[in-house]
């Protein structure tokens, strides 16, 4: 009996040993993750991607780059993607880098996170000025490393090029697959890669449309109230335990709502961000009260409050 | 700092705006039932997320 058991252990032993990195690395994971044959992408954020490269071109940064934070699910050998968190008015970019403005891409992805508890990060889309349809050597060095954050330790890379000057391309309604990798709208092409810890270049992935939603859609519109609140927001995130944002429809218009319980009085802070102004409300187990507090810096709002609050 | 009780079209707005919010699945820390707080649990996943976020690398 002790013999069997002992000479189990040693194959077990054995089979680690000899295991491959990436049967490793999955086993270091909660769930179990093979490389990832195929990317989902829903409708949704293919028309986010392609309207917002679109919208870019079109614009004053044009000759920067420019990306979105890519979210969805991570399943065994497949990633889904679900959302396309974009990089800001405040990234930092040029005709050669884009830096994404993370603090609020955070912020939007608590948000989801909350909405969509299976939501991981799978990856990104970036934009390259020329033809380079592979992402760069500086990608590489990053994302690397970046990837051992990722779910599967895996992550997915998109890569928007200009492939054509627009007046010379027969204009599309629809996308193109050109090849397994990627698809073409109009002169824009759309290209996809994987890239797993340990791996030493980007492999191509193939890509297959699904329906569904952009789940980051609700943001569009609200996004640069939420760049110029992200850092008062992530303040009270990170300081008031139980604190949590969500995107509420207050009187008509969209509102970013902060809300910080309070245990001295039992109750709860909530802040609604709406445009330039910040409304206030309190509300104990008994009644509802509106606060007059002049302040538009959210984090400076809420802890006027908890002052006040703590001489009740 | 003053500490007005909502007058009922406020109580009224209120409501409904956490109401809606609620009813569309998406609770911001809300009782559907009363709309009273129902306080949230911090998420070890969300912090994973988070920290991929935050450790974006930058791209050229």
């Amino acid at each position: 009996m002790m013999i069997q058991k002992i000479k189990l252990l040693l194959n077990e032993l054995q089979q680690l040993l000899v295991s491959s990195p990436r049967q490793e690395l999955a086993l270091g994971d909660q769930k179990e993750y093979s490389p990832i044959r195929f990317v989902r992408i829903a409708s949704g954020v293919g028309q986010t991607l392609v309207s917002g490269y679109m919208e870019h071109l079109a614009g004053d940064r044009k000759n920067e780059e420019i990306g979105w934070l890519l979210l969805g699910f991570r399943e065994k050998d497949k990633a889904i993607i679900l959302a396309a968190i974009p990089s800001g008015e405040s990234r930092d970019a040029s005709s050669v880098h884009v830096k994404f403005n993370s603090q609020a891409q955070a912020i939007a992805g608590r948000i989801l996170k909350k909405r969509e508890k299976r939501l991981e990060v799978l990856g990104l889309f970036h934009t390259h000025p020329g033809k380079m349809r592979r992402p760069s050597s500086g990608d590489f060095r990053g994302d690397i490393e970046w990837v051992k954050s990722i779910s599967g330790r895996q992550g997915v890379f998109g890569i928007g090029t200009i492939e054509n000057a627009p007046e010379i391309y027969e204009k599309s309604h629809v996308a193109n697959f050109v090849s397994s990798n990627a698809f073409d709208w109009n002169n824009l092409r759309f290209s996809w890669y994987s890239l797993l810890q340990g791996d030493t270049d980007y492999k191509n992935v193939k890509i297959r449309w699904t329906l569904g939603p952009d789940l980051a859609d609700f943001l569009s519109g609200h996004w640069s109230i939420l760049e110029k609140n992200a850092e008062g927001i992530e303040r009270i995130l990170s300081q008031q335990n139980g604190s949590t944002c969500d995107v509420i429809s207050y009187q008509g218009e969209k509102a970013f709502c902060l809300l910080v319980p309070t245990t001295y009085p039992k109750g709860v802070i909530r802040a609604f961000i709406l445009g330039e102004n910040v409304k206030y409300f309190f509300e104990n187990s008994e009644q509802q009260f509106a606060i007059d507090v002049q302040e538009n810096n959210v984090d400076r709002g809420i802890y006027l409050v908890l002052a006040e609050l703590g001489k009740k | 700092m003053d500490f007005r009780p909502l007058n009922d079209e406020e109580r009224k707005n209120l409501y409904e705006a956490l109401r809606n919010n609620s009813e569309l699945g998406k609770p911001i820390g809300v009782n559907p039932k009363d709309t009273s707080f129902v306080a949230g649990e911090a998420k070890n996943s969300e912090q994973d997320v988070i920290n991929a976020i935050r450790s974006v690398p930058c791209h050229y």
